[in-house]
């Protein structure tokens, strides 16, 4: 925390937000990032066994009779992850399991051998494997090469799926079950947003340009851009296949939503900030086009996976219309990626290379002002041409950098991150106590106070 | 190509066709056909049959249309793919075989009754697809969420708790539409708007993936990063959005199957560039291997979306598990989606080969 406090002692004019400042530096360094006090539990660490066979699992999914391939679609899983999106997906499951109307179902069909059921049935197809042909070697038994001679036949009728017993839903019982529970639909879809998430970073990498990714060689500079865009298709293909097979229609088109919000945010960020229109606007309002654009790219591209994950998660759990666990997984979501991004945009100002394990300074580089450009325009504005040409010219970058230290943009930007963090905090108490929420408090914390 | 427009015969016959070597068409004896007429080769072949794109034409023109509003509007850069497409017309066979086979078995399936019944409902509560919708603008979220509520000026301030909705259901299913205890062809011949959404999304991971496909792997010019950038963009706008469309159809098998083309489709594209990273795939050893190696990557590459796309058209008209229709639309689709394939290939090797032989397009 050595940076802030150099920051901090040029802002004699701005008493408030460096007493702030203080506060959260102060509190941070009191506790290490591994402390598991009674009040702040380590979120990773309580559901830790599950986290650990979400990769290996996930991986199993994704085998092909191409090896190159696989070593493509493998590439990202190898290296240690943070995990956030399936960590947050799985506290969800644990912190509402028990309380949605639907859950004695639910409980009831995990046990059952149907495609979305028992755990070992998540992966049977809905349809032949011969007309599927999407063999993988990990699953030899389910899936299959095509044949040549495949020929007409008439297929057998599928048997009819057993009914639940009608005494499930005489049941009044709303509390969270006990010891803590996930089902394997859940797991699974754990998994599910953990591909998605790597399908993404296999398409921004090469988008984007960047040479590494977690330490490491990218994928495009690994394996070429053409066959790193494609293993992020075949990732996705694989996880939507996954997807259907939960059997949840909404749960389906929560995540397929995501998948178009991916790129949209992608797409939303290359827009014009001036006037989007072609009109002339006056600056004040330019300049709320600009966050407003900022934040729901921030939103797409980054808080929605989370967001529709977790509320994805409570949906898997029984949780039915009208009731509003899963706004709380929603909103939670919601609030904590973004907050996420935002402190992703610090650091990007701050850390240098071997702290974030990719390349620092490259949202300038590319053209993008974050919450620190956006705040260090409201106090300079110089920066708004630097903006608008995206730090086109020559020296831009390097000017735009100096004006963002000169100003209180980072300090801004993180104030508006711990915001958010505490928004999703305080959705949170709709949900009865549990470990799993008490987690998810820390979880909050921890994403502000992070360094890489 | 003889072979497969050979009729349903009530005795099996093991037609093989010799011209094309490998495809076989396997009749087995307990084969019942639904249909009671018998159905003559010879009268078959006679018989003039309509142009299939003169009689879907304006199914085809309100696609083709959609697909450039929708490249068009997404961004100024991206307008430029719309162009291309424009310049470039697809001859659209993908939804083509989408939509024959929907009018070719919509009424026979013994579910079709109930989609027929949801299709109306939908009409009548005015739940339109958010597809066609253009790209978000600023202040306007396009986010298409089930069961909430569109959030368009909601980044003012901190996400607040949500109140739950309950959303109106689809009147009950009344009993006699349980199953289909008449099935015929419908008259006039009628395409469910799931059904033509399945077109469009199929021609829209078609489009992605041509797009993806030229992608440059090695970045040898400046110009590569640009024309780069706007192939996968443009691809994965479509793909996101083909996607979400797809979820709506409200059929979790057909989203199996489009979602295994998406893979297929990846592995028929590195099949065909042979060794890639650091694993090396084995040599081949003798040329039958060869033909099973050629024959998967076409029906990786071309076939299966053809294959798929028919069968799922048919699963959206109502065809269960134990009916035969969707196994004869997946045969159709996937020989089609062959011959489309070898027929390209043969002109492809014919032009570089500088012979006089012009396949008839």
């Amino acid at each position: 925390m050595r940076g802030c406090y150099l920051l901090c002692s040029r802002f004699g004019r701005v008493p408030s937000l460096q007493n702030h400042w203080r506060l959260l530096s102060t509190a941070s360094s009191k506790t290490n990032a591994h402390s598991t006090t009674p009040s702040s539990p380590d979120p990773f660490a309580l559901v830790a066994p599950e986290l650990s066979r979400i990769r290996t699992d996930l991986v199993r999914l994704l085998g092909s009779a191409h090896p190159g391939l696989n070593e493509i679609t493998s590439y990202y899983f190898l290296r240690p992850s943070k995990q956030l999106r399936p960590l947050i997906v799985l506290l969800f499951a644990q912190a509402t399991n028990g309380l949605g109307k639907n859950w004695p179902f639910k409980k009831w069909a995990s046990e059952q051998p149907r495609p979305g059921g028992r755990a070992e049935n998540l992966d049977e197809p809905l349809s032949r494997a011969n007309v599927l042909n999407d063999w993988n070697p990990n699953m030899q038994e389910k899936t299959s090469f095509y044949d040549p001679l495949h020929s007409l036949s008439i297929p057998p009728t599928s048997p009819t799926l057993a009914q639940p017993p009608l005494s499930i839903f005489s049941s009044t019982e709303r509390t969270l079950t006990s010891p803590a529970s996930v089902l394997p639909t859940q797991m699974r879809l754990a998994q599910i947003v953990e591909m998605v998430h790597a399908a993404s970073l296999l398409h921004d990498d090469v988008i984007d340009e960047s040479p590494l990714r977690r330490g490491s060689l990218s994928a495009p500079e690994a394996f070429g851009n053409k066959f790193a865009v494609l293993g992020g298709n075949f990732v996705l293909g694989r996880a939507s296949a996954a997807l259907a097979r939960l059997g949840d229609p909404e749960v389906i088109q929560l995540i397929a939503s995501v998948i178009a919000n991916l790129v949209e945010g992608e797409i939303l960020q290359m827009q014009d900030v001036e006037s989007p229109d072609g009109e002339a606007v006056p600056s004040s309002q330019v300049a709320k086009n600009a966050w407003t654009l900022y934040l729901q790219k921030t939103y797409m591209k980054t808080a929605s996976l989370m967001a529709k994950g977790a509320r994805s998660a409570v949906v898997l759990g029984g949780c039915a219309d009208g009731e509003v666990y899963k706004e709380v997984a929603y909103a939670y979501g919601r609030n904590i990626g973004i907050a996420f991004q935002l402190v992703d945009d610090v650091l990007d100002y701050e850390a240098a290379e071997d702290t974030l394990g990719k390349p620092g300074g490259a949202d300038l580089q590319l053209g993008l002002a974050t919450g620190p450009a956006l705040y260090a325009w409201e106090e300079h504005p110089e920066m708004g041409p630097l903006i608008e040409r995206k730090f086109g010219q020559a020296g831009d970058v390097e000017l735009a950098r100096r004006l963002v230290r000169k100003s209180a943009g980072v300090e801004r930007t993180r104030a508006l991150a711990v915001g958010y963090a505490t928004q999703a905090r305080e959705v949170l108490q709709v949900l009865p106590e549990s470990e799993a929420r008490a987690a998810l408090e820390a979880l909050t914390e921890r994403v502000i106070k992070r360094r890489s | 190509m003889r072979a497969w427009s050979s009729p349903v015969r009530k005795n099996a016959q093991l037609i093989r066709c010799r011209k094309h070597g490998i495809l076989a068409h396997n009749l087995k004896t307990t084969v019942q056909p639904r249909t009671t007429a018998v159905i003559n080769s010879a009268e078959l072949l006679n018989t003039p049959r309509p142009n299939p794109f003169v009689l879907l034409a304006s199914e085809l023109d309100y696609l083709r249309g959609n697909l450039l509003r929708l490249l068009g509007s997404a961004h100024p850069t991206l307008h430029q793919l719309a162009q291309h497409y424009f310049a470039n017309p697809s001859k659209q066979i993908r939804p083509l075989v989408v939509l024959l086979l929907s009018r070719a078995t919509n009424g026979l399936g013994n579910e079709w009754e109930q989609k027929k019944w949801i299709a109306d409902c939908e009409r009548v509560s005015g739940r339109h697809e958010e597809l066609d919708r253009t790209l978000t603008r600023p202040g306007v979220l396009n986010d298409c969420n089930p069961n909430m509520s569109d959030d368009s000026a909601s980044f003012q301030s901190f996400f607040s708790l949500q109140t739950p909705r309950i959303l109106l259901e689809d009147p009950p299913l009344p009993s006699s539409y349980e199953i289909n205890q008449n099935p015929a062809l419908v008259d006039p011949p009628t395409i469910l708007p799931a059904q033509i959404r399945l077109a469009q999304l199929v021609e829209m991971i078609h489009v992605a993936s041509s797009l993806h496909d030229q992608v440059a792997n090695e970045s040898s010019s400046p110009s590569d990063g640009t024309g780069n950038k706007l192939a996968i963009l443009g691809g994965d706008f479509l793909l996101g959005r083909a996607s979400t469309a797809l979820s709506r159809l409200g059929d979790d098998e057909v989203v199996e199957l489009v979602a295994t083309v998406i893979a297929n489709i990846v592995e028929g594209a590195v099949w065909k560039a042979g060794n890639v990273g650091t694993r090396e795939i084995l040599a081949l050893a003798s040329p039958a291997q060869g033909w099973n190696r050629y024959l998967n990557r076409i029906y990786l590459g071309s076939a299966s979306l053809l294959a798929k796309a028919g069968r799922a058209a048919v699963i959206l008209g109502g065809s269960k598990e134990g009916e035969l229709w969707k196994e004869i639309a997946y045969i159709y689709g996937l020989h089609i989606g062959f011959a489309n394939q070898v027929r390209a290939s043969v002109s492809l090797s014919s032009q570089s080969c500088g012979n006089d032989l012009h396949s008839s397009s």
